[in-house]
Order: C-alpha cells, then sequence, then structure tokens
C-alpha cells in the first residue's frame, strides 16, 4: 500500500459521507442512539481506568460555597469539579474551587497540636497531645466561668458559615456564656448590610441577572471576585452575550469586569454617591420614577403622607445633585450620567449592583443607600430582573442545653465611634483592647481568621497580639502557621473544609432556596480536628454537654429537624450526603413579597398592639419590653428589639407584610427616609457627604485602592500552589498621567507613607486606573503562611511535595494594610478599604 | 474544521461497516462506483478487476466466506475483541467478555449510546469501538458547528 497522504485519506472521507449521506450504504451497524454530553458528577482515573469515588460536598475557599464533587483514588483526593445538580452553580465553580485539593496537602500545614515554649513571637512550639492541649483550655476556660467571667473568653472569627458560624457562636457560646464574639464583616461588606437593613429590612441582596435588561454597576467585580460569584457571573454573561444586556461599570479601575463591560466609565474614588444621587435627579425631575413604587416608600418623616407628597419631598431633596454637578466631583460626564439614569428607568427590568468600591468608604452607607434608592424609585425591587432581597435555606438546628446562663459581653467589639455597626467593627477589637477602657480577653481564641494581616495597622495589631499583658493566652484554630498563628500560644490543627461536616447553603441567584451539604471527602491529615468537633470536646470537659459530640452528629439532627429537608425518600441525612444538594422541585422564585396582606387574625392575636406614629402593628412581647404598657410608652421605633416583633406595616386602609426589618427598628416601608439615621443626627435622606481626607491633596498624595482577583481569596490562599503560581506579584497601579507628573516610570520602586505606614512597591504605570489614584490588591505581601506563600519554610513543615522543586517564583508582592488605618464607616462602622491617602515618592 | 471532522468521522464509520459483518448487496453497489475505485486507487488499494466486473451475487458470497474465516472461525481466526488481544498488567486478558469488555461497554454506554440487539459481537468488538469513534467525531463536529466548544 502506498503511503497514506492527507489528501488522500479527505478524498476516502468525502466518498465515505457519500455513502453515509445517501443512507444506504453504512448506517449505524452496532451502536444506536446518540452520544449525550454528560453534566458531570462522575470521574476517571487517566492511568488505570478505574472510576474515582465522587464524594458530593460544598467549596470554601470564598464564601460563595458553591456545591462541588471532590474525587478521591486511593484515598486521596485528586480532583474537585462542580456539582451539576446545584440550581445555584450549574456545575461550575472557579479556579479557587479547583484548588481546594492544595488546602489539604500543601507542605507548610499544620499537623499537630503546638504549644509555645519560648517568647511570644519567636516561632517556638513544641508538639503536645489533643488532650493536653484541651485539659488546659478547658481548665482556663472553667475557671472564667466558674469565677463569674465568662466574658473574658472572646471568639474572633472570619470565615464561618452555616453549621461552623451556629455550633460554636449561638450554641457554645451561648452555654458557655459569653458574648464577647467578634466577625469579620466590618472588613468585607459590613456597609452594605447595614445600609439594607436602613432600607428594606433583610441584609443581603441578589440580583436578578436571569430576567434583567440592563445593569448598572457601582464597584462591583462580579466577574472574578463576588460573595457569590459563580451563582451571579455565570448568569451575568449569559446575559450579556445572550440577550446582549447592557452592563455599565463604574469603578476606579479597569477591573476584569469593568474590561467585559459594556461600558467601563472611570470614576474617581469615593464619589460613586455622587453619580447615583444625580441619576436619582435625573429620573424624579423627568418623571421616569414608577409612581406605584412609592406606595411602599418612606420618603419622609411623616409615614402617612400620601404619595404626591412623598414624591415631591424626594424631588425637592435631590434638586440640588445635578449630573453637572456630579461630574465636578465624579469625572463622569453629566450627559452620560443623565443618559444611563433614562435608559435604567426605562428598562423593562433593570438591576443596580453594588459593592465594596461603593461602600468601603467614609460615605459608603449612604452610598449603598443610594443604590437602593435608585432601584426601589424606578420599580426594579424584589421584582424580576431587579434587586432582590436574597433567598435562602432556612435550616433549624439543635440549640444545645436548654437553661442557659445570661450571657456577658466585653463593649470591645463595636468600635466607639460609628452609629449603627449592626454587624460590628473587627477592625478596631485589637485597638480596643489596646486602649482597654472596656476591658480586656483573657483568652482571646480566633478562628479561620488571621487579625494581623487582614485589616489595617498591621504593625499595631502585631504589638497588641505579641503582648502578653494586653493579651495573657492567645488560641487559635487554623491550618497553616499564618502571620497571627506565630502569635498563638495553643496552636490546634484544623480541618480543612474537605474533611469536615457542615450544612451550609448561600443565597440564590435564582430566588429558590437549595439546601447544601459539606462532607468530609478524606479524613483528616495527620492529627488535625475541626474546630466544632473540639468545642463539643470542651463542652464536656467543662460539665457543659451540648447534646451531641460532634459536627456531624450536629449536622445529622439538623437534617432531621429541618422541614424541607426532614421526610426525604431514605431519610434527610442519607438523602443530603448521598446529593448534597436539594431544593423544593415546586418552588416558585420569591418576588413581590413585600405586597402581600397580612391576615386580620395575625392582627388581633394577644400581643400584637399597634404604633400610631409608625403604622406598625408589632408583637410587644418579643421586643424586651416588661409589659405591654412600657411598650407603649416608648412606641415601635423606641423600644430595643421592638424589630423582633415586627408583624406589618399599615399603608392605607390595608395592613401589608412590607419591608420586614432584620437588625434595627426600622418600620415595614422601604426607608429613603431614615428616622433612626436622624435620630443619630444623620441626613435621614440618602445625601452627598465629601470624604474629608479627600479634599485639598498634593499633587504628591494619591488615593489607595484595594482589589481583588479571580484567582486568589482575600487571605487564605496563597500556600495553594496552583494559585500562587498563577498570582504572586501586585505591583502598584498608576495612572501614566499622574507617573509622568510625578517622573515615575513603569517598573520604579516607589516609596508611599500614609500616616499609619510605609511600603515600597514597583510601579505599574497605565491608562487602567483614574488619575489621583492608586491601586494594590490584596491576597500578597505574606511573611508567612509557607513556602508557596512567603518563600518561608513553617515551623514543622515537611517537604513531601515533589512541586517545591518546581516552584519557580520569588516575588511575594505588597500588602497594602501596612498603610490603611483601621477607621469606620461612621455609620455602619465599615472598614474604610479605599479611603486611605499615600504620600508617593521614589524610593 | 467542521466539515473535516465530520469527514473524519466517516472514515472511521466506513471501516466500522468494513468490520461490523459481511459485505451486502447495497454495500457491495457503493463499493464498486467508479468514485470509490479511484479513491481505494489513490492509496494504494487495488482489489483487481474482477472485484469490479463478477456477478454480484458471486462475489457476495465469496466475500461471506471469507469474512466468517478471517473473524468467526472455525480454525484458525482474528478474534476482532479487544479484550482477547490487548495485553493488560492483571493478567486479566486473552478470552471473550474479559475486564476490557466490561470497561468499553461501560465507557460507550456512559456516553449515552447503547447497543443494537441486531448486533451479534461483544461490546468491544473493534467495529463498535470504531464506529464509538465515528460518533465522536460527529458530536465534536456537531458543537463545533454550534459553536458550542
Amino acid at each position: 500500500m502506498k503511503k497514506l497522504s492527507r489528501r488522500s485519506v479527505l478524498k476516502l472521507a468525502a466518498a465515505s459521507s457519500v455513502l453515509i449521506g445517501a443512507g444506504k450504504g453504512i448506517t449505524s451497524n452496532v451502536l444506536a442512539g446518540s452520544i449525550e454530553l454528560a453534566d458531570g458528577g462522575r470521574d476517571f482515573s487517566p492511568v488505570t481506568g478505574k472510576e474515582r469515588k465522587g464524594v458530593p460536598t460544598i467549596c470554601f475557599n470564598c464564601v460563595t460555597r458553591d456545591p462541588k464533587i471532590a474525587y478521591v483514588e486511593d484515598g486521596r483526593i485528586v480532583k474537585i469539579e462542580g456539582q451539576p445538580n446545584s440550581i445555584r452553580s450549574l456545575g461550575k465553580i472557579c479556579a479557587k474551587g479547583q484548588a481546594g485539593v492544595n488546602q489539604v496537602y500543601f507542605p507548610d500545614r499544620i499537623l499537630y497540636p503546638l504549644k509555645r515554649v519560648g517568647k511570644r513571637g519567636d516561632g517556638k512550639y513544641k508538639r503536645i497531645s489533643w488532650d493536653e492541649a484541651l485539659t488546659d483550655l478547658a481548665a482556663r476556660m472553667k475557671k472564667l466561668r466558674d469565677d463569674g467571667h465568662p466574658e473574658k473568653f472572646m471568639y474572633h472569627y472570619g470565615r464561618a458559615k452555616g453549621s461552623s458560624s451556629k455550633l460554636p457562636k449561638t450554641v457554645f457560646m451561648g452555654t458557655y456564656g459569653s458574648k464577647t464574639i467578634s466577625g469579620h464583616t466590618s472588613i468585607c461588606e459590613g456597609g452594605k448590610w447595614t445600609a439594607q437593613e436602613l432600607t428594606w429590612g433583610k441584609h443581603y441582596d441578589n440580583w436578578d441577572f436571569d430576567n434583567t435588561d440592563y445593569v448598572l454597576n457601582f464597584g462591583s467585580g462580579v466577574l472574578e471576585a463576588h460573595t457569590n460569584h459563580i451563582p451571579t457571573s455565570q448568569r451575568l454573561i449569559k446575559a450579556k452575550v445572550a440577550r446582549n444586556v447592557p452592563l455599565i461599570t463604574f469603578d476606579v479601575r479597569l477591573s476584569y469586569t469593568a474590561a467585559k463591560s459594556t461600558k467601563w466609565e472611570p470614576v474617581r474614588p469615593g464619589t460613586d454617591l455622587a453619580v447615583i444621587l444625580a441619576m436619582c435627579n435625573v429620573i424624579m425631575q423627568e418623571n421616569l420614577y414608577k409612581r406605584d413604587a412609592f406606595t411602599f416608600i418612606r420618603a419622609t418623616e411623616n409615614v402617612n403622607v400620601p404619595v404626591d407628597e412623598k414624591i415631591s419631598a424626594l424631588k425637592k431633596h435631590l434638586a440640588q445633585y445635578t449630573p453637572e454637578w456630579a461630574e465636578k466631583i465624579s469625572g463622569v460626564a453629566a450627559t452620560n450620567i443623565a443618559k444611563y439614569a433614562r435608559e435604567f428607568a426605562k428598562a423593562k427590568a433593570a438591576v443596580v449592583i453594588s459593592y465594596r468600591g461603593l461602600i468601603a468608604h467614609y460615605n459608603g452607607t449612604d452610598g449603598e443607600r443610594a443604590a437602593q434608592m435608585l432601584a426601589m424609585i424606578t420599580g426594579n425591587i424584589d421584582n424580576p430582573g431587579g434587586r432582590c432581597p436574597g433567598v435562602a435555606p432556612s435550616w433549624k438546628y439543635p440549640k444545645g442545653p436548654k437553661v442557659k446562663p445570661k450571657a456577658k459581653k466585653l463593649k470591645i467589639t463595636n468600635g466607639t465611634i460609628s452609629a449603627l455597626p449592626t454587624h460590628g467593627e473587627c477592625q478596631s477589637v485589637l485597638k480596643m483592647i489596646k486602649d482597654g477602657s472596656h476591658g480586656r480577653p483573657d483568652i482571646y481564641f480566633w478562628y479561620c481568621y488571621n487579625p494581623v494581616y487582614v485589616n489595617g495597622e498591621c504593625q499595631e495589631n502585631i504589638d497588641v497580639l505579641s503582648d502578653e499583658k494586653l493579651m495573657p493566652f492567645t488560641v487559635t484554630s487554623n491550618i497553616v502557621y499564618d502571620e497571627s498563628s506565630r502569635l498563638a500560644d495553643l496552636i490546634l490543627p484544623d480541618t480543612t473544609y474537605l474533611e469536615r461536616w457542615d450544612w451550609d447553603g448561600n443565597v440564590s441567584p435564582n430566588q429558590v432556596a437549595e439546601y447544601e451539604l459539606r462532607q468530609p471527602a478524606v479524613e483528616p491529615l495527620g492529627e488535625c480536628r475541626n474546630f466544632s468537633d473540639i468545642l463539643c470536646d470542651l463542652a464536656n470537659r467543662m460539665d457543659m454537654p451540648l447534646g451531641f459530640n460532634t459536627m456531624e452528629e450536629f449536622v445529622q439532627k439538623s437534617c432531621e429537624k429541618t422541614p424541607t429537608l426532614k421526610d426525604l425518600p431514605g431519610g434527610a441525612f442519607e438523602y443530603m450526603k448521598k446529593h448534597g444538594v436539594y431544593h423544593d422541585p415546586k418552588a416558585k422564585p420569591a418576588y413581590f413579597r413585600h405586597k402581600k396582606e397580612i391576615k386580620a387574625a395575625d392582627l388581633q392575636k394577644e400581643s400584637v398592639i399597634f404604633d400610631e406614629a409608625t403604622g406598625v402593628y408589632w408583637n410587644w412581647k418579643k421586643s424586651g419590653a416588661k409589659d405591654e404598657a412600657e411598650a407603649k410608652k416608648h412606641g415601635y421605633h423606641k423600644m430595643h428589639y421592638s424589630y423582633k416583633g415586627y408583624v406589618g406595616q399599615k399603608i392605607g386602609d390595608k395592613v401589608y407584610k412590607g419591608f420586614k426589618p432584620d437588625k434595627v427598628n426600622k418600620t415595614g416601608y422601604f426607608e429613603l427616609y431614615s428616622a433612626l439615621l436622624k435620630d443619630k443626627e444623620f441626613a435621614p435622606l440618602p445625601s452627598w457627604k465629601p470624604i474629608p481626607e479627600h479634599e485639598g491633596l498634593a499633587k504628591n498624595q494619591l488615593i489607595l485602592t484595594t482589589y481583588k482577583v479571580p484567582v486568589q481569596i482575600h487571605s487564605r490562599s496563597t500556600h495553594c500552589k496552583w494559585l500562587t503560581e498563577m498570582f504572586h506579584d501586585n505591583p502598584a497601579w498608576i495612572n501614566s498621567k499622574t507617573a509622568a507628573s510625578l517622573g515615575i516610570k513603569d517598573g520604579e520602586m516607589i516609596k508611599l507613607t500614609s500616616k499609619i505606614g510605609e511600603v515600597s512597591i514597583k510601579a505599574y504605570v497605565n491608562e487602567m486606573i483614574v488619575p489621583g489614584a492608586i491601586a494594590i490588591s490584596f491576597h500578597l505581601g505574606r511573611t508567612e503562611s509557607g513556602r508557596y506563600a512567603s518563600g518561608k519554610k513553617s515551623i514543622m513543615a515537611s517537604d513531601n511535595d515533589p512541586d517545591l522543586k518546581l516552584k519557580w517564583w520569588d516575588t511575594y508582592g505588597v500588602l497594602p494594610n501596612w498603610l490603611i488605618a483601621n477607621a469606620p464607616d461612621p455609620i455602619s462602622g465599615q472598614h474604610r478599604f479605599m479611603d486611605e491617602v499615600v504620600t508617593i515618592s521614589k524610593a | 474544521m467542521e466539515e473535516k471532522n465530520s469527514q473524519v468521522g466517516s472514515v472511521y464509520g466506513f471501516l466500522a461497516r468494513i468490520f461490523a459483518r459481511e459485505v451486502t448487496s447495497d454495500f457491495l453497489e457503493d463499493l464498486r462506483t467508479p468514485r470509490f475505485r479511484g479513491v481505494l486507487e489513490e492509496l494504494g488499494v487495488d482489489l483487481g478487476d474482477d472485484f469490479y466486473s463478477r456477478p454480484a451475487n458471486e462475489l457476495l458470497e465469496e466475500l461471506a466466506v471469507e469474512y466468517t474465516g478471517l473473524f468467526i472461525g472455525p480454525g484458525s481466526f482474528i478474534s476482532p475483541h479487544e479484550s482477547v488481544h490487548r495485553v493488560r498488567e492483571d493478567g486479566d486478558y486473552g478470552k471473550l467478555w474479559g475486564a476490557d469488555t466490561v470497561a468499553v461497554k461501560k465507557f460507550i454506554e456512559a456516553t449515552g449510546l447503547s447497543y443494537q440487539s441486531s448486533f451479534g459481537g461483544m461490546p468491544d468488538h473493534i467495529a463498535a469501538e470504531l464506529e464509538f469513534v465515528q460518533k465522536l467525531e460527529e458530536r465534536l463536529a456537531q458543537a463545533q458547528a454550534d459553536d458550542d466548544m
């Protein structure tokens, strides 16, 4: 036979095609049907061909918590894929999710309980047994409790969600009797949550991209790093690609999201609020608002005014905010502001989205309130295609002993400045401990958190945490020896999320709740033990049994208690273990919930009273009032917890479910006008507030902005080699005009100085950032966390990763937090991550 | 690309047909067209004038006997099944319906295809495997046509 040429094969192919096409010669002989592409869910070893064990579980590399499947071969996790049955993620995960494998097997992982033996911070530790570690800790905690000072035990958590939030925070701490608890929300999105609580009650919004026709984005990197990243980003891309939905992004820098947008509108840092106010003004003055929406809006002190009065009050307030005025402040062209306002108002359904670019500022709470206003006046709240209060699963769980002590608290978790820190002020905790006026914890226990690194003012954080007089005993449960672990007296090796149990579930992008279960894909490495399991152990050692002994038991009982799950075939727990996710197939997307009328019978129940001043029906017994007389005397607005008894809002002659309050005593209206803020001497309607430090800057003073990249988590991923190989350097972005005026060239080392500290960093000169700003990403500048993250071997690390020999990078980037003050937004306590002013010079 | 992929699929389809069963009169008619003869000759395959001129019923009978002798028996024949030939480290080979038969069947069925009941071979018959590759190529071409890669 002749040598086959490409040409002759193609001829044969063409001839064969004819035979197939004629339908008489070559028809299917053996196989019937057609190849269907599976959505995933099975995997095979490419070497042995054997099917791998697939364990349905939930990601925890970021707070999105995508359902996924971990594939296990010979007891080792080899691969992670998305869970195809999830209605949230639709089977997709991101790079961070796939790198979850690295979380388990990175060579610098802590595998044994360690007790400090040298000076704190010297890095000298002794391996001890779990029994020795927990006997010591339980004795210290028991003494505090038995001496009547359980509040001197402080629990400070970072990423803790679902059952890993409830078991430690509510059940364990509640049974122990300490409310000295802080989260980390104020360094994330606390200001957004407070603003939403002030306007519509719930703290979290969903963006209904599946049904929207127009998107305005103020400072969200939704396509790269969002708290519900994969579920929302894929839907936004689909809306944009399949339906050509416009996406207008206002951002200080050309983020990946901005780059994928229909239009990037560069905006000066901290001025988005001015743009939104001007848009609202255009919509009101040009009568583009939805009149119906005003039925549920509060725009005046008096809640009982007719719609026309509300409209005219808002028109009057907003008249000062013209597009021309906003252009001068923000740099965004007035014509564009007016154009987007009109397009947004006229779209059938439109959604305004926002995140830290809008809210991590001095004026952030009002920024988010203004975004809420823009959505509400155009009828784009809780509607298909608009901005909707989030829908999440409603898990029931065992609450621990029925009789619990009255919990005590050190007032160190809310700072001293902010008016309504509904999600705390975590960045001020160490400062409050240093100050000491409100007491100090004897035991400071942090979990999945790195207080030294993630807050501003790193040096002060180190100083406080190092000082044994201020901090007598420090404990952490962690997987990695990071910047804070090195200041712990006791290090308890935690399991990774791939080795533990949890019930969980984040907000659904389609307004239908999904229940999700995390289960161990493999046994914990070394002597690692799950944090919640050791709390159960500690509780038993302190003679305060919680009613379950492990997280697995807690999760099983929760499955059996949860109404939606308890009747699932084969039992709720077994079902969830097998499938990983569940949603009610009959559930309809939740919209327009505020329009539901309250039944007369619910208003006539005992202890439900009507408050004339606000029009709210409320159950005074849930408000903390001693009796009905006290409740009536103070009224709904002034009782401490009256929002907990909220029943409905009277509007005209009807009573509606309205916008139910969650954390504050707002009415059931959508409150554009906030009497609560007025009480605290803030403008009741969303109003422009310039950022004081940004006024009159010198030529060499720039506004520092921060951001996240798609392949790293804020602080928990640089030890993951696959991620850090992709991102391990973060030069500072500077606009070419700014750089030229300062004589700075691309790649040159520069020095940045703030009132807090100083860093040296390489300049990245480009046109992708507004003049006058400088941008440094998070994630990097590690001084610990192992060889992949910092180049430094952790204590008791192993060398069992052959890839250590392939590591090729020796840059570890710079952390902007050394420059940033731990300052709060005066309303919410939100950390002002985007406000710091730095002076630039050549290094 | 699209056209080329589906054409490559046709080659596999053609080969699958060759191995699947004895040549039928329809197939013989196609094979004897001048176009196909040209293609085969270009590939260096000369079937001889006899093939193109003999009465079809005679030729079909002869080809059927040859097919049986080659792939079915009796005596020395070549089993067209993977499990008989492919050496496995675990030693589970050299027999009909072996470990590889199971693996091939599972793999093919996992893609949504099924075996026609009329087919008399084992699931790892070379015709099944060639036809599977044909269908993969066709699916690839379809995905490219749909811009769904």
